[in-house]
């Protein structure tokens, strides 16, 4: 496999070539969680990075992230029935009455570039189905993004619903988004607000002890 | 001194009698509902709410609101080409503009969000084939030379037109969808330069129509291109000199040829990377002054820009003091920000965008009576 050829492929955002590439080194023996491992998940570190360093913006992190999802693609059908090595399971969702999308769907990706499993609980999510994400599987980290300050309440009423529903415990909260603050995130109980996608790795990370 | 004696002077970078103000405009207004809750707040009848704006819901707020808060600015529009019809669908709360770009309000949404849009492959060979609006149509300027006479004439205000479309880059993510730009941005330079290229002269070709009517009658023409997030540039500060900004000039260019006009630009987030370039390309005003974002400290701002550029806004930190502060603090916040961007004038207060619904009406309230007491001049005197 030439992990190098990968993890460069994913830094043009050349999904392509990152296709061919995984491909290829399925097919001379590598496993799906080697290729995670050694190209990919090293790849999104950097891209991680490169936003940082305002080497990177959302562009170029957008077209990584695609190109990182199409050597997923390929090698998701290959680990079914495989024993899980995500570092945790996030259940991620913008808020009920907020449509955007763009900054939860990149935390999404960067968070699965880092190796965690997702569930995307898309946008306009109500607090019930918050709950019931959680009640279905067992996770780590629940994300909630809002990019108004319109919505955040809903944030605190999903917040609300959780501790109702006695789901609070053993599961850390991560918050996002324009208006987001560590003050509101503190304010709301929340275990960690994260300002970009870059961040809400680091920070998800730390929140599951493997930071 | 009249309010168009003293918008002029603060654009000219003097110190009038006070801080203008500019509430109700396009950029400057309040929702409906927070609009509802005002009059209900002040005593006043809450039966007529005009609409100004519909993918914004905002309203043209009443002449006695204006006076109330010592509004010193009118804006006007040009008017929607004559074979546009304007059909809100019921059932699914969208409408579609005369670029075929599709807005949605969701449901319990304050406002529409944009939904759909016509360039779907992102191919230079679609957008050839792709047909703009009519730029020149007369009928968007039918009258309105002499409704910015009348503004100019009946009025003692500082008279502003309103742009009906946004930028550049606004309107190649309004036709193209903002992830899909994005992307194009990072693999497909050209689709985007030729993009940019085909929005920019549609913008030459209007205000060019549009100036050719109004400009002798109007003191500020207003334009619009975001170029911030909440924490800096939302795309690559090469990407914007080297496609938007020599585009703002080459429009900013026409309109000064046009007018005497100020040059407003409405540009949201956190833009400090790129005001000296903003300045370059002919821009007179900047607005809404976001210091709720990151690098936006407003004496830092003054301090380095201030002979150069126009604070348009600035009146308080939407995120935090605003919906959720008291009118202490928004009296207080409102306070710090004059202080720091009104000495020596080039200042005009006005809300960091339109006011939204979870904003209390004696916050509103507080704002503007901060706006005006302590905007006198001399400042903190």
């Amino acid at each position: 496999m030439d992990v190098r050829e990968i993890y460069d492929a994913v830094l043009r955002g050349d999904g392509t070539s990152v296709e061919t590439l995984v491909k290829q080194a399925v097919a001379e023996g590598a496993t799906p969680q080697q290729v995670i491992a050694e190209s990919l998940v090293p790849a999104m570190a950097e891209v991680g990075a490169r936003f940082e360093r305002a080497e990177f913006f959302v562009p170029e992190m957008l077209i990584a992230s695609r190109a990182m999802q199409a050597g997923l693609g390929v090698l998701r059908p290959l680990m079914v029935g495989e024993q899980s090595t995500a570092v945790g399971r996030v259940a991620m969702g913008t808020v009920q009455g907020d449509m955007h999308d763009l900054g939860k769907n990149l935390v999404c990706t960067m968070l699965e570039g880092a190796g965690f499993e997702i569930v995307d609980l898309g946008a306009d999510v109500a607090p019930e189905k918050f709950v019931a994400a959680l009640q279905q599987a067992k996770t780590d980290i629940v994300g909630m993004s809002a990019l108004m300050t319109t919505t955040m309440p809903a944030m605190e009423r999903t917040m609300k619903a959780l501790a109702k529903a006695g789901l609070l415990d053993g599961v850390k909260v991560l918050v996002g988004g324009a208006p987001l603050s560590q003050e509101y995130c503190d304010e709301i109980g929340a275990n960690g607000y994260a300002p970009d996608a870059s961040a809400a790795v680091r920070k998800a990370s730390e929140l599951v002890g493997a930071g | 001194m009249n309010s168009r004696e003293r918008v002029l002077l603060a654009l000219d970078h003097q110190e009038p009698d006070r801080v203008p103000i500019d509430f109700g405009g396009l950029v400057t207004s309040l929702h409906h509902e927070a609009y509802r809750n005002l009059l209900l707040y002040l005593g006043l009848p809450t039966d007529d709410i005009p609409i100004m704006d519909t993918f914004q819901q905002i309203v043209d707020p009443a002449p006695a609101v204006k006076d109330m808060f010592h509004a010193d600015v009118v804006g006007f529009f040009p008017h929607d080409a004559a074979d546009f019809e304007f059909k809100l669908d019921p059932e699914t709360d969208s409408f579609v503009d005369e670029w075929g770009v599709v807005y949605r309000r969701p449901p319990g949404g304050y406002w529409y969000d944009l939904a759909g849009h016509p360039l779907q492959e992102g191919t230079i060979e679609e957008l050839k084939n792709f047909q703009f609006p009519d730029a020149g149509d007369p009928s968007r300027v039918k009258g309105l030379a002499d409704e910015a006479k009348r503004l100019l004439e009946e009025t003692d205000k500082a008279v502003m037109i309103h742009a009906p479309i946004g930028g550049v880059f606004e309107q190649s993510y309004w036709l193209r969808g903002l992830e899909a730009l994005f992307m194009d941005m990072a693999d497909n330079r050209a689709y985007v330069e030729a993009l940019a290229e085909r929005v920019l002269e549609w913008l030459l070709e209007f205000w060019s129509l549009v100036l050719d009517e109004v400009g002798p009658s109007v003191h500020v023409v207003e334009l619009s291109d975001d170029l911030g997030g909440q924490h800096g540039p939302l795309f690559s500060p090469d990407l914007y000199r080297e496609v938007y900004k020599l585009r703002h000039r080459r429009l900013t260019d026409l309109i000064h040829q046009k007018t005497d006009a100020k040059i407003f630009l409405h540009c949201c987030g956190s833009i400090y990377w790129a005001l000296s370039d903003i300045i370059e390309s002919g821009v007179d005003i900047i607005n809404p002054v976001q210091v709720s974002a990151r690098d936006m400290e407003t004496d830092r701002l003054k301090r380095e820009f201030g002979r150069d550029i126009v604070f348009w806004g600035g009146g308080a930190d939407p995120i935090r003091v605003l919906p959720f502060g008291t009118p202490r603090d928004v009296k207080e916040e409102a306070r710090r920000r004059i202080n720091d961007l009104a000495p020596g004038g080039g200042f005009v207060f006005g809300t960091i965008h339109n006011i939204q619904p979870d904003v209390p009406p004696d916050n509103i309230v507080a704002l503007f009576e901060a706006a005006h007491e302590y905007g006198q001049y001399p400042i903190g005197g």
